[in-house]
């Protein structure tokens, strides 16, 4: 809650942009503990959809969200180019690192907070709650995401027991 | 001459001729006949009145009663019928004589023929009998004359006791005058009777000519006449015909040139045609050959086109591996910066480092992907060769199959050309043998026509023979009837001949085909 209130304050810094579906979305590179390209994953039965399964990372077994069908698009699949953004969140002051699955990584950015607008309302039920906000660089708009709420916390302790 | 007179009329002619002489004949020899039969009756009664006569008289003279000698003599006036007797003395006078008056005469007066006169004088010197009659005209009349002498016998010596044996004679002469008429009277029945029923022959004879012999000559005339009108006739339909056939004959060997100088050009253009279909063999094989070779060639090509292929794949796989180092390189770059910014500002430096390393990364990648373009590029254009080789391929083994058909076809052709050429031989040598038929033909016509007019010549001379016929048998007339005829059946027939058919064929005969 530090964290997410700090970044609720200073969205400056460096962000990892990767492309998801044609959109280019950003994470802080503070949350970023790796990136590794595709390898084999091994599948959980019993997991949720978009739980794509765990690999063998280097000894640690890290699961894998597709991030795709997490935030409901279809699934494509696996390129090259396609690649596994481990990531470091807290959750109930326990560190859990997770792996993202991602079309591609772009590079890593140094975003102004000028450049960083509000996510707007779309309406409805909509909770916009894990995007941070929108970057401006150049005529794109990168989505700044907050990824420790882009899990709920029942689907981290689920993770966590997979884990 | 000849010709005026009928048939009937000459036989009657000749039968009345015949007739006539024949009566002559019978009615001179009955008549000689009848003569010589009355002759000797007449001689056969005077002598028998002779003796009759002399035995009528012996008597009376016997007794030198000459009174009743005259008496008998007298009476044998009546016997005689005009005839008359004498009794002459050796004096030669008439003692006495059935006339009265005659008493006296000298016989030589009496007595007009010589040869009697001498007879007379041999029976007075010798006393024999001429034992025939002798004729005597007296007066203009005929009578026969006999004598017998009359001997000194027995009782005539008592009264001429002397002279000569002989005392004289006795002639007896007959009248023949009646006798003759009688005998001519008969001779002119006779002839009048022959005449009558000769007439009558000749009449029936005349009826039975005409109804037998002339009357069915006359049809036999009329048959013939029609039949040789017929003839002509015939025969000028057949000249018709020849000349018909003459035409025909013509146009026909004018036809049959045509279709040889059509079979002529005919025949060239089937050569034409096999020379051609030849030349599109030839053409077609090497075509064929050409498009065997440009199949090799295109196998070469797509065999290079292959292995460019390959190749490129091969320098594709390299850059892939280029790619993937670089992403890798971007990958590790971006981790570096990761953990850079995780050091913060003693990973400053390593921040600057790792974006280089990124920079440096990408370029390569950049690099990687324009080649790969490139590539991409190269290997497009090597799939389009490789499209259009095979493209290619196809058109030319379209090309082939064209080919091979043509080839087909052509040889098709030329075999049609062959066979063609072959019925063209055929047919003509076929006009060939029209050709000769048609010149049988019109020599043919020509002897029909040549035929038909002997015919006519022919019915002309059977129509003289009629002529003849109708003369023998019934005259002028008949002969006018008949040329009437031939008038009227010469007016129907013309003499046709038909020029002779020369055939254009005998000069063209020398077209070979």
């Amino acid at each position: 809650m530090e964290q997410g209130l700090q970044g609720a304050v200073n969205r400056e810094g460096k962000y990892l942009t990767f492309t998801l579906a044609g959109e280019e979305y950003g994470i802080g590179i503070l949350k970023v503990k790796e990136i590794i390209g595709i390898m084999p994953i091994t599948t959980v039965p019993q997991t949720p959809f978009y739980t794509k399964g765990v690999i063998n990372l280097r000894g640690k077994v890290i699961p894998i969200i597709d991030l795709r069908l997490k935030f409901g698009m279809e699934a494509v699949d696996h390129t090259e180019k396609t690649c596994i953004i481990v990531v470091e969140i807290v959750r109930e002051g326990m560190k859990m690192q997770m792996g993202i699955l991602v079309d591609s990584v772009s590079e890593v950015l140094n975003i102004k907070a000028g450049d960083v607008e509000d996510a707007p309302n779309f309406g409805g039920g909509l909770d916009t709650d894990y995007i941070m906000g929108m970057a401006k660089a150049g005529e794109r708009v990168k989505i700044l995401l907050d990824i420790g709420k882009v899990l709920s916390a029942e689907e981290i302790c689920l993770l966590d027991k997979v884990a | 001459m000849n010709n005026d007179i009928s048939l009937q009329v000459k036989i009657i002619t000749l039968l009345s001729v015949l007739i006539i002489v024949a009566l002559a004949f019978i009615v001179y020899f009955n008549i000689s006949n009848q003569k010589k039969s009355v002759l000797r009756e007449a001689q056969a009664a005077s002598r028998i009145i002779a003796h009759t006569v002399f035995n009528g008289i012996t008597y009376p003279m016997g007794l030198g009663d000459s009174g009743e000698v005259r008496k008998q003599v007298a009476n044998l006036k009546q016997y005689l019928q005009g005839g008359t007797v004498f009794i002459f003395g050796e004096k030669r006078t008439v003692t006495y004589a059935s006339e009265k008056g005659m008493e006296g005469a000298d016989l030589k007066k009496l007595v007009q023929s010589a040869e009697l006169t001498a007879a007379i004088q041999d029976l007075l010197q010798r006393g024999k009998a001429p034992e025939r009659v002798y004729e005597e005209q007296v007066d203009g009349k005929s009578y026969l004359t006999f004598v017998d002498p009359i001997l000194r016998e027995g009782k005539c010596r008592e009264c001429h006791p002397d002279g000569s044996a002989v005392l004289g004679g006795l002639l007896i002469r007959v009248d023949l005058a009646a006798m003759y008429r009688n005998i001519r009277k008969q001779a002119w029945q006779n002839v009048i009777i022959g005449l009558t029923v000769s007439l009558i022959i000749i009449i029936i004879i005349y009826l039975v000519i005409a109804k037998l012999v002339i009357r069915p000559v006359e049809q036999i005339i009329d048959n013939l006449n029609e039949k040789a009108g017929q003839v002509v006739a015939s025969a000028e339909s057949v000249a018709a015909a020849s000349q018909v056939l003459a035409e025909g004959a013509t146009e026909q060997a004018a036809s049959v040139e045509e279709t040889s100088a059509s079979l002529e050009e005919m025949s060239s253009m089937t050569r034409k045609n096999m020379e051609n279909a030849g030349l599109a063999d030839d053409l077609l094989q090497k075509a064929n050959k050409a498009v065997v070779q440009a199949n090799d060639d295109m196998a070469t090509l797509t065999q290079s086109m292959a292995e460019i292929s390959r190749a490129s794949e091969a320098t594709s796989k390299i850059i892939k591996t280029i790619d993937e180092i670089a992403f890798q390189t971007n990958l590790l770059a971006l981790n570096a910066a990761v953990e850079a910014a995780r050091a913060g500002e003693a990973g400053a430096g390593f921040a600057v480092v790792a974006n280089e390393v990124r920079s440096l990364a990408l370029r390569a990648a950049q690099a990687a992907a324009d080649t790969a373009e490139l590539l991409a590029g190269t290997v497009q254009k090597v799939k389009t060769g490789s499209d259009l080789v095979s493209r290619t391929n196809t058109d030319f083994s379209e090309v082939v199959r064209y080919t091979e058909k043509s080839c087909v076809l052509a040889g098709g052709i030329a075999a049609a050309s062959q066979e063609q050429a072959q019925g063209i031989e055929q047919i003509s040598s076929a006009v060939l043998e029209i050709d000769k038929v048609v010149q049988a033909n019109a020599a043919s016509a020509e002897e029909s026509a040549a035929a038909s007019e002997e015919l006519n010549q022919l019915s002309d001379g059977m129509r003289g023979v009629i002529r003849s016929l109708a003369a023998l048998v019934g005259g002028r007339a008949q002969m006018l009837i008949v040329l009437a005829d031939e008038e009227s059946g010469k007016r129907l027939s013309g003499t046709y001949l038909p020029a002779p058919v020369i055939s254009p064929l005998v000069e063209g005969r020398a077209h070979s085909l």
